[in-house]
């Protein structure tokens, strides 16, 4: 997916724009109308576009890597608690069709394996797996998963950024936050914004703009929760011919459909 | 190989990045009442969550796509019928398959076994006492799958599961001397006091 230049609007300058993201800048100006600060009007810098497009031309770079994300997530419960539970997805894959996805949680760990033609889901703490047809490129699988069996994978922008055939509609608004650090690494941070969702990316100076860092913050509920995750790449993993098939370990049991509807108790 | 007649079924969504179970640290320091008027903090039902991809791929862009798909994602609550099922008009309403080893109630619905009967079902979560053990979740999703995979509709509900809101579209029904509810495809047994009385689906009445 590319954003074209032609959407950003950009009628304010990108300074402007910058000035009115700081704080501090607001308390500092001059005499000014007694209306506060209007808020940074909705437009796509054409500096952030450009960095979404970098980073997906680094996504699509990658054909066999693996990515482990670090992540706190956050759930509004009733009364109003906003609670973080942990969670570390590793996305091992290899282009167009295979991949294994495992996400592990404070209270679940699941498995994912896809070859192509075939997704196995396995339950790792009950022991028991299932496994159903399905086909089509990683990203296709991923919204397909989510549209079929309710199955939401963690991350899919990684892969409709990254995948040529998938259909990213731009964000509404967008521009760069500024410099940052993820130990000795140089990164620029973004924020974007599209209905129901906000988004900030850290993405590597240099020539691969893979993103270290992102939040994803859920506008469309008032206690905005967010999903927040650190990533780690491998460029270079150790693929073995069975990476993508699960091997059933001893006690596994495959759930055939058939007993998966069994007489009562 | 049976036809596989795929219904969307995004029920909640099975949200693999999200607890699986109520958060409910506070609430394993035992149920100590003592703060007054109003109680103790405890993580109840979720009401929201973070998302975890800021774009999800939109429905049914894809090559072969299943036509006549249905999108049931509001399908699949217990004790929350889906509206538009009329059950005076249910034409499988008495065709219970009786089958050893089956468990489809009225044609087109499956009914799951969770894992015991202590816990509580709401709109695609099941809450159980064992707040470490995602064991139902994972059974949910079976269950899904298996009522897709067998062409069924909706997945009607999780024996055992109970809910305090009074399911849609109940009819009493006798049956072997005991009471039930029959709303729209599956079999309730009422308990609790009348003030806040708990409805537990429970298997067809043999």
């Amino acid at each position: 997916m590319t954003i074209p230049k032609s959407a950003a609007l950009a009628q304010v300058a990108t300074a402007a724009l910058l000035l009115l993201a700081l704080p501090a800048a607001a308390q500092t100006a001059p005499a000014a109308p007694a209306a506060p600060a209007a808020a940074p009007a909705d437009v796509l810098d054409p500096d952030a576009a450009d960095a979404l497009n970098r980073m997906g031309a680094a996504l699509r770079a990658l054909n066999t890597f693996e990515v482990r994300s670090d992540a706190t997530v956050e759930t509004v419960y009733e009364g109003n608690h906003k609670l973080q539970s942990l969670s570390r997805t590793t996305y091992t894959v290899q282009r167009p069709d295979k991949m294994v996805v495992d996400i592990k949680g404070d209270t679940t760990h699941r498995r994912f394996y896809y070859d192509g033609k075939t997704m196995t889901v396995v339950g790792m703490k009950i022991g028991k797996y299932v496994k159903f047809p399905v086909s089509g490129t990683i990203a296709e699988v991923l919204g397909r998963a989510y549209d079929e069996f309710g199955i939401d994978f963690p991350l899919q922008d990684l892969f409709r950024w990254g995948d040529p055939s998938s259909t990213v509609v731009p964000p509404v608004a967008g521009f760069r936050v500024g410099d940052a650090m993820i130990g000795d690494t140089k990164l620029s941070q973004y924020f974007f914004r599209q209905p129901g969702v906000d988004f900030q990316v850290w993405l590597e100076d240099g020539t691969q703009a893979l993103p270290r860092k992102m939040v994803i913050t859920n506008t469309d509920e008032p206690a905005q929760p967010q999903y927040v995750a650190y990533f780690t790449w491998n460029q270079a993993p150790t693929i073995s011919a069975d990476t993508f098939t699960f091997t059933p370990r001893a006690g596994d049991q495959l759930v055939d459909f058939g007993t998966a509807k069994q007489t009562v108790k | 190989m049976r036809n596989l007649k795929i219904m969307a079924l995004a029920l909640g969504a099975f949200a693999l990045a999200m607890p699986s179970m109520p958060a409910d640290a506070q609430n394993r320091s035992g149920d100590k009442g003592s703060h007054g008027g109003g109680g103790h903090a405890k993580a109840g039902k979720p009401t929201g969550h973070a998302k975890t991809s800021a774009n999800r791929a939109p429905a049914g862009n894809y090559a072969g796509n299943r036509g006549g798909g249905v999108s049931n994602k509001n399908a699949y609550k217990a004790g929350q019928a889906s509206s538009n099922r009329n059950p005076g008009n249910n034409p499988n309403r008495n065709n219970v398959n009786r089958k050893g080893g089956n468990n489809v109630v009225a044609g087109n619905t499956v009914v799951v076994n969770g894992n015991g009967g202590r816990g509580y079902y709401d709109n695609g979560r099941y809450y159980d006492g064992h707040y470490d053990d995602d064991d139902n979740d994972f059974l949910e999703f079976v269950g899904k799958t298996a009522a897709i995979t067998a062409g069924a509709s909706v997945v009607a509900a999780v024996i055992g599961s109970s809910t305090n809101q009074k399911p849609d579209g109940c009819q009493p029904v006798n049956a072997n001397g005991t009471s039930y509810m029959y709303c729209n495809g599956t079999y309730y047994q009422q308990s609790g006091p009348t003030s806040q009385p708990t409805y537990t689906v429970v298997a067809p009445p043999q």
